[in-house]
């Protein structure tokens, strides 16, 4: 048995037929191979599986793909953008991760940019509390997290000036 | 000369992929005609197997073998080797691999390994290292004595100590007798879980029976491959091993943990890929686990605060098989005392058996458990002493010309501990009190001092090969594993600097791949910029050597007549460019001399040595790299929770290669041993079982934990032989956290801990628990 | 496993009656967690987030209506909450993180009767009720009057929480206070809801309803506490006497499970009184505000 899915993924539109426990991070990384998504624990505890779900930051490993039927789904893969020479830009989240210093082993990353990304598209300027909140369930083993403050507060300050 | 390139936070070469979902870990790697593993784990802490039931496993769909223990004629292990990759009739942890279930998909060997059944004759098991060590205890290992082990470790067959490791300096008796002021105390730091948040995964095939390639999410590629060569009875060269993006390691994923039963596995299936990746559980009984100490000292002072005896035993909680913390055992032994000078000094170390998950390297292995007591009875020594904590520090460090427990003499290059110790106390203002308005909360600040040497094989080499490129950049090939603490990038920094030229030329390889990458011990030890980095630049000098060479033929004169200076050979006036001599010099009517450049850089720590049989001492340490931590803390002693509002950390470093990535490593560092120091401990059932297995039930700080502020001072007294003056830092910068919020603990409230983490349950029932509980 | 989408709550109630294993799949933050564990093995999950309207949170005369598919995040956004109710967004603060708030639902929270549920004893306390739904007819419960033991509550095969109905009270105002081991997304170590009200002419002093979460396999009601706070009447000395007193009666009392991987019992114990006393002092903050 297996059952319809229409599904939007970094703006490209699937019909998929998936199978009716197949979680969604089973179907982001072992299907469409989009590995950007990382497993942590499977248990939504970690953060390091986040997606942006029609606006809204989510945990692909405690969603079933079927529940994702109409949805417009946003991968870490989806946040660069490529001109039509090929060439890659990064999201200012990106680039101020890069430049503070706030990556380390990588595999919480996807994670902390997919919740940054979506704050951003909530609140284009958020406050020290907001920041918190939005990262609260992420845990990173490596940077001890100032790092990670700094990138997003770094992006704040670059959006307020442009 | 100034520096171009080191000294600089040059941001690092592979957070591109890391930021963009690129970067490929070992659960991203995909193979055709790949097959899963399930690992069916033992359910009682010590018993023999009766049974393995598969029957009803091998009807489950998909499920093409289940491969038992029963046939390994061999035991796997790099000090000393006393385990097989799957249990042999009998158990000694709950969630020893007992089986493996290899089907089509991971889900069908799930189903499939919940089906096998397993009946056992229990045994009584042992948990505490103490009772463990003991006469009365169940013997773990029978066999202990037929173990073949490395030198320099020290087996007790007929018990469970796997490794003692004495050390003795002067006569404490004596030292004690001229003791004014006499402190023991007891200390625990119980088991913890690296919690890295990649899970630990291996993929290996067999190929013609006798060459094996696996990937893993290790530390030591070489580690593994010189094991599963010995294990397999295969030739080095036929054993490859491929480490992708690895994603934390702390430790947890060194020496041999997941591998030899991939590979086991993998031989029943010639040709075809199996794939283990552990679940988020597993990783808390399936891989490593770190510390589980339970230490007692006695340390003699003068009157005057002279601190002239310590007495020290250390019995560590090694799990059911001891070859990946025997180390530990021997890195506390050599830390027991801090860093202090002690005329008078006994140090037992025992590293025992117990039937709980296995310990292995775990960041700062040694160091948070010797500072644990030393540094906190320091603090309590000073009250009775009834003198300033950080005088008597002062009084006793180690300093130019003294001779710290093995033997060595310290020298004024082996760092400023007491410029580190002054500005601790400045960052954290010690002598500046505010209490706090709300009598809810009690406020406190204290110091920790630290010491840390790697420890290491006598021959832990490394080496590193530059390859020239024709149009003047560079390749850098090596076999660190860069897990985030940035080492492609320091190394790169190394390179560059060396060469003179722009880091951007330099390309380092990402991931290690023993076919195509040169030796590296393992990644461990906060070494890799040390000590793989004074081999690139050797690899460095030595490219420059050959363009020298072949320019020397070119302008007709010897090479010593000759410079290299941007990008460029020169001899007066007169130069070549790298990018010309890369690759075949080619004059103007067209012939070519020499040929493609390589550089190759190989080093092993000079000098050391095994330890005396007798005394335990020698040349262990390779290097020392001395610090000082401070805490400013908060207790709201309604929920017995302490805030850390400020952190600083100060260690003399050496020269800093990259500043943004060092005080990475220590804000990281602090952050983990703030875990450590508040929360963090495996809580085993009374069978035996890790209860807490997943992050729900292990909580590791989020980023709401992080302090309000975490200072990271560096001094940098240059390390000879170290690349550009560099010393290890990775791991230090977690050595002292736990002193320094116990002792600011005891100054905000009176209260003396001994036993870790300062948890809510510590906490209350010190504050309300009198006369109520025990 | 099936995998149900119903469009109404009766298509529902039947389904899960005419499904052997079956259960319902709201926001599945605990549900698909049961699963990956072990815990649980559903033959079939109804997914209810189809059915129109459930999802909304309405302001009634005198009553405040959740229903079944609002989540956490919806309430922590609803603009209209009665100031008396701010137990729930206290709660709805405290609860997982921003993007489990963003799946979870709070009817969701009370079905899966976990001990330490933010929602258990904060609708307790709260004097809610349940509405649930079957195609048998419906029927209202007090939501005290859901929970069995840890995991389980009194609803029957078919039936479903629709609506949870909180009423509102005049003069009264209401706390939420937890405690878990770190700052950041974590279990309730233990919680407290209090809502603190005055009778109807507000001639008499405050009365209390309180309870506990974590402190046992249900959330717990604790009328002799409320007996107790009561007595105080703004005196310092009066309050401390009680507060005391509350503790001392709880370190007797309250039994908290012994294996918890969270606390010790003691600690659960202090710490219940303690947050009592905080939870307390707020509401009458609030009510005095």
């Amino acid at each position: 048995m297996s059952i319809p899915l229409h599904i939007r993924i970094n703006e490209n539109s699937y019909n998929l037929q998936v199978e009716e426990d197949e979680t969604l991070i089973s179907l982001l990384r072992d299907r469409l191979h989009l590995t950007g998504v990382k497993e942590g624990c499977g248990n939504g505890e970690c953060g390091a599986c986040a997606v942006i779900a029609d606006g809204q930051p989510v945990r692909s490993c405690i969603i079933l793909a079927a529940e994702m039927e109409g949805k417009s789904i946003t991968t870490i893969e989806g946040l660069t953008e490529t001109d039509e020479n090929g060439n890659v830009s990064l999201s200012p989240i990106q680039k101020s991760f890069i430049e503070e210093g706030a990556v380390q082993c990588g595999f919480c990353t996807p994670g902390f940019i997919i919740a940054a990304e979506a704050l951003f598209m909530r609140n284009s300027d958020p406050g020290d509390e907001a920041v918190k909140e939005a990262l609260s369930g992420h845990l990173c083993r490596c940077t001890g997290y100032k790092s990670i403050f700094k990138a997003i507060d770094k992006t704040v300050k670059n959006r307020y000036k442009t | 000369m100034e520096l171009k390139t080191v000294g600089k936070s040059i941001t690092k070469f592979d957070a591109f992929e890391k930021v963009t979902g690129e970067a490929v870990y070992i659960a991203d790697v995909e193979f055709p005609n790949v097959l899963h593993i399930k690992v069916v784990r033992s359910s009682v802490a010590h018993g023999r197997i009766k049974t393995v039931f598969t029957e009803d496993a091998y009807k489950t769909e998909g499920v093409r073998g289940i491969i038992t223990g029963e046939k390994i004629d061999f035991l796997a292990g790099i000090c000393i080797y006393d385990q097989p990759p799957l249990a042999k009739d009998r158990v000694r942890y709950i969630g020893e691999p007992v089986a493996a279930v290899v089907a089509d998909t991971i889900a069908a060997a799930e189903k499939a390994a919940r089906l096998v059944r397993v009946d056992y004759e229990e045994l009584p098991h042992v948990e505490d290292p103490v009772d463990a060590a003991g006469e009365k205890a169940p013997l773990i290992h029978e066999e202990l004595g037929s173990y073949f082990h490395l030198p320099g470790f020290n087996p007790e067959p007929g018990t469970n100590i796997f490794h003692h490791y004495h050390l003795e300096k002067g006569d404490t008796e004596k030292g004690f007798k001229n003791s004014d002021v006499i402190i023991e105390r007891t200390y625990t730091f119980p088991h913890i879980a690296h919690a890295q948040i990649e899970p630990h995964g291996a993929i290996a095939k067999w190929s013609k029976g006798k060459e094996l390639h696996i990937y893993s999410s290790t530390q030591g590629p070489f580690i593994v491959r010189g094991a599963l060569s010995r294990m397999f009875n295969i030739p080095n060269n036929l054993v490859r091993v491929t480490v992708p993006y690895l994603g934390g390691g702390f430790g947890g994923k060194s020496d041999l943990t997941i591998e030899p039963l991939t590979a086991y596995a993998a031989k029943f299936f010639p040709g075809r890929w199996l794939r283990l990746i552990l679940t988020r559980e597993e990783m808390f009984f399936g891989s490593l686990i770190g510390r589980g100490t339970h230490s007692h000292i006695k340390m003699g002072f003068t009157r005057n605060g002279k601190l002239v005896a310590a007495d020290v035993k250390v019995h560590l909680a090694g799990g059911a098989y001891g070859d990946y913390s025997i180390n530990i055992v021997t890195g506390t032994g050599h830390n027991a005392t801090g860093p202090y000078e002690i005329e008078n000094v006994n140090i037992d170390s025992f590293g025992v058996y117990t039937n709980t998950p296995l310990v292995g390297a775990c960041r700062g292995y040694g160091h948070p458990e010797a500072h644990w007591m030393t540094e906190r009875t320091m603090d309590i020594a000073a009250r009775e002493l009834k003198t300033d904590p950080v005088k008597l520090r002062l009084k006793n460090i180690l300093k130019p010309g003294s001779e710290n427990n093995l033997g060595q003499i310290i020298r004024k290059s082996n760092g400023d501990l007491e410029g580190a110790i002054r500005r601790a106390v400045k960052e954290i203002q010690l002598d500046k009190r505010e209490e706090p308005d709300n009598p809810r909360f009690a406020a406190g600040k204290s110091i920790a001092a630290l010491m840390k040497s790697p420890v290491m094989s006598t021959n832990a080499g490394s080496s590193v090969i530059i390859r020239a490129n024709r149009d003047g950049t560079f390749h850098l090939l090596a076999s660190h594993v860069d897990m985030g603490q940035g080492s492609v990038t320091a190394l790169s920094q190394i390179a560059a600097e060396t060469l003179g030229v722009p880091v951007e030329k330099i390309h380092h390889n990402r991931g290690v791949d023993t076919e195509f990458t040169p030796y590296e011990w393992q990644t461990v030890a906060s070494s890799t910029t040390w000590k793989a980095g004074s081999a690139v630049k050797k690899a460095a000098i030595s490219v420059l050597e050959r363009f020298k060479a072949i320019a020397s033929e070119v302008f007709k004169t010897t090479p010593d007549k000759l410079t290299a200076s941007n990008e460029r050979i020169w001899y007066g006036r007169n130069s070549i460019s790298f990018a010309d001599l890369a690759e075949g010099y080619v004059f103007p009517d067209g012939h070519a001399i020499a040929g493609p450049v390589i550089g190759t850089g190989s080093i092993v720590p000079q000098g050391l040595t095994y330890p005396d049989r007798k005394t335990g001492r020698g040349e262990l340490a390779a290097e020392w790299t001395f610090g000082c931590q401070a805490a400013e803390i908060e207790l709201d002693k309604k929920t017995g929770r302490i805030r850390v509002k400020k952190f600083v950390t100060v260690l003399d470093a050496g020269k800093i290669i990259n500043p943004v990535m060092a005080r990475g490593q220590v804000e990281g560092a602090v952050v983990q041993g703030i875990g450590a120091a508040l929360n963090e401990t495996l809580i085993y059932s009374d069978k035996g079982r890790v209860r807490n297995s997943n992050l729900t039930d292990y909580k590791i700080p989020t980023p709401e934990d992080t302090p309000d502020e975490i200072v990271t001072v560096f001094l940098e007294t240059p390390q000879p032989g170290g690349p550009f003056g560099a010393r290890p830092l990775a791991e230090h910068g977690i050595v002292s956290v736990a002193p320094a919020i116990a002792n600011a603990l005891r100054d905000a409230t009176g209260m003396d801990f001994y036993d870790l983490p300062l948890n809510q349950d510590r906490i209350l029932k010190a504050l309300y628990g009198k006369g109520e509980e025990k | 496993m099936k995998y149900l989408v119903p469009h109404s709550l009766a298509e529902a109630s039947e389904l899960l009656l005419d499904t052997g294993n079956s259960m319902l799949l709201a926001g599945g933050t605990d549900l698909l967690v049961e699963k990956r564990a072990g815990r649980i093995s559903p033959e079939a999950v109804i997914d209810i987030k189809r059915i129109d309207n459930l999802d909304r949170i309405t302001l009634q005369e005198n009553r405040l209506v959740i229903g079944a598919l609002a989540t956490i995040t919806d309430l922590l956004r609803y603009k209209s909450l009665p100031e008396e109710l701010e137990a729930l967004h206290d709660a709805g603060k405290e609860f997982g993180c921003y993007e489990i708030r963003n799946r979870a639902t709070i009817a969701g929270n009370l079905a899966h009767a976990s001990p330490g549920a933010e929602f258990g004893s904060t609708l307790i306390a709260l004097n809610a009720e349940a509405e649930i739904f079957s195609i048998r007819g419906i029927r209202n419960l007090p939501v005290e009057n859901l929970y069995i033991k840890a995991g389980k509550t009194v609803l029957e095969r078919g039936e479903i929480i629709a609506k949870i109905i909180i009423p509102l009270r005049n003069n009264s105002a209401s706390s939420y206070f937890r405690a878990s081991r770190v700052n950041g997304m974590d279990m309730a170590v233990i919680n407290c809801a209090l809502q603190g009200f005055y009778d109807n002419n507000k001639t008499g002093g405050l009365n209390y309803r309180v309870c506990l979460g974590a402190a046992a396999s249900v959330p717990v009601r604790l009328p002799e506490v409320e007996k107790m706070l009561s007595r105080i009447d703004g005196t310092a000395a009066r309050s401390s006497e009680v507060f005391s007193g509350i503790k001392s009666y709880l370190l007797k009392t309250l039994n908290p499970r012994a294996l918890s991987l969270r606390a010790a019992p003691f600690t659960k114990k202090v710490l219940a009184g303690n947050l009592i006393e905080d939870a307390c002092c707020k509401v009458r903050e609030r009510l005095i505000k």
